[in-house]
């Protein structure tokens, strides 16, 4: 079977598979497409996607529908990626650069639909050069971010106006697509020039929140939808419901599967107890949604945040800092020395938190705080 | 209550970051955080084995424009405190 060998930061790994099944996710990682061998060995394949199921981190999955095989395939491959990295925390952001050579790191953090794609690519389409649009690696020790060259997704429809070069590629048939989005190379919508290949000192870090800027926008605490299989639907409501500080909303029995909607309690964030029913082989898919519905008529507003509330939200949303991952292990196992690198390496950096409203306000007022526009951010 | 000759130090293994605005730590045998900022911060900071109490109300008095006695108490309430938390051993 086909197989595509990627090295993504400290991290090597393969993927075996139908072309039908990989080939999305080779094409979203296709920056990161290394050589088939490391040394003289053959590298054995990590993520296998059979005939059945997918196999990888030293558990089999079989396929359900309505989970298409690719679906599976990527979240193993990004669990596989995300427990093997340990060089960078690797927080839920874009990354962006300001323009010049020596342009500092900025970094967007948003949940989701509240345009952190429409804000990096209307940023890029300024001049602003491109780290990564989804996932931010943080060097713990130096306060670097390093380039995440994942080609964009985009999503079938905008929710209101983009760059020309966005709306010409969304309509280019001949696109991969992978779990529904178009996807697209920095490099093909903004020149090659503009996909960084070094590492860039954080700078700035802009919270994008729906709620005025002075509230926390984690402070409703967060939603997740989890999809698992039906024949061990009830093993698995019964570890959620033993969760304190997780709720069950809603379920919804389906052909071969449950949909839970949970909701967490910010007060009793309960990660070790959740990611290990989330790790479970019979949960077939699992999703985080935080923070209110944007309005985006409404006029943009910034406002400075301390670095420890800015590291808090950045930490809740590292995607790689579950126990057993190599990250962890570098701090003993302990999330709270884990926490506290990520806060110190923010030390060089402002933090700001950005009610989104209209697109190229919330833009402009970007630009403004990273050309020193606004003055009364942490540090 | 500390007297101008002591000289204080951060008890070993805090687990604590200056952040340039605060300085976050936490307590190992709990889950709590604690963060000190503005003066506390200053303070803490220089309270490193090596300088006396009445050596931190110097360098103080040589940032802000605050009379002697003035520090003095605050640094003292503030070396009070941090022995409250168990940051500082002597």
């Amino acid at each position: 079977m086909p197989h595509r060998h990627f090295k993504v930061l400290d991290a090597r790994l393969s993927l075996e598979g139908p072309e039908a099944v990989i080939d999305p996710i080779a094409a979203a990682y296709r920056r990161f497409i290394a050589p088939a061998t490391n040394g003289d060995a053959p590298a054995a394949p990590t993520v296998v996607a059979g005939d059945e199921g997918v196999e990888g981190l030293g558990r089999f999955t079989p396929y359900a529908p309505p989970v298409e095989p690719t679906m599976l395939a990527y979240q193993r491959f990004l669990e596989t990626l995300l427990h093997r990295v340990g060089s960078h925390a690797i927080l839920h952001a874009a990354a962006l650069a300001a323009p010049g050579a020596e342009g500092g790191a900025t970094l967007l953090a948003a949940p989701r639909g509240h345009g952190k794609s429409t804000l990096t690519l209307e940023l890029l389409a300024r001049g602003h050069g491109f780290l990564g649009d989804d996932y931010a690696p943080l060097d713990l020790e130096s306060g670097e971010i390093a380039p995440y060259p994942r080609a964009i997704g985009l999503r079938p429809a905008p929710g209101h106006a983009e760059p020309d070069s966005v709306r010409r590629a969304r309509e280019d048939e001949h696109l991969p697509r992978l779990l529904g989005k178009t996807l697209i190379d920095a490099g093909r919508l903004f020149g090659d020039d503009k996909v960084l290949t070094e590492s860039r000192p954080l700078r700035h870090v802009i919270l994008l929140t729906a709620e005025d800027p002075g509230q926390d926008p984690a402070a409703s605490g967060s939603s997740i939808d989890v999809i698992g299989r039906a024949e061990e639907a009830e093993r698995l409501d019964a570890a959620l419901q033993a969760i304190d500080g997780v709720d069950i909303e809603a379920r919804a029995d389906r052909q071969g599967i449950r949909h839970w909607k949970l909701r967490t309690r910010r007060d009793a964030w309960p990660t070790r107890e959740l990611s290990r029913v989330l790790d479970d082989p019979d949960v077939l898919f699992s999703e985080k949604h935080w923070g209110g519905t944007p309005d985006f008529a409404a006029p943009a507003q910034m406002q400075p945040v301390k670095r420890r509330e800015a590291a808090a939200l950045l930490g809740r949303e590292m995607l790689n800092r579950r126990p057993g991952g190599r990250l962890l292990e570098r701090f003993g196992g302990n999330e709270t020395r884990l926490f506290l690198e990520l806060a110190q390496a923010l030390r060089h950096a402002e933090c700001w938190r950005l009610r989104v409203g209209n697109h190229i306000e919330s833009a402009d007022l970007i630009e403004k705080t990273i050309t020193g526009g606004n003055r009364k951010g942490a540090g | 209550m500390s007297t101008a000759s002591e000289r204080p130090r951060p008890i070993d293994g805090v687990w604590g970051r200056d952040l340039g605005d605060e300085y976050v730590f936490y307590e190992q045998d709990g889950d709590k955080v604690h963060v000190l900022n503005g003066t506390a911060r200053e303070i803490f900071l220089l309270l490193d084995g090596e300088r006396t109490i009445q050596d931190v109300v110097a360098a103080l008095a040589r940032r802000y424009a605050v009379d002697d006695e003035t520090l003095s108490r605050d640094v003292a309430e503030t070396v009070a405190h941090l022995r409250k938390l168990r940051l500082l051993r002597d």
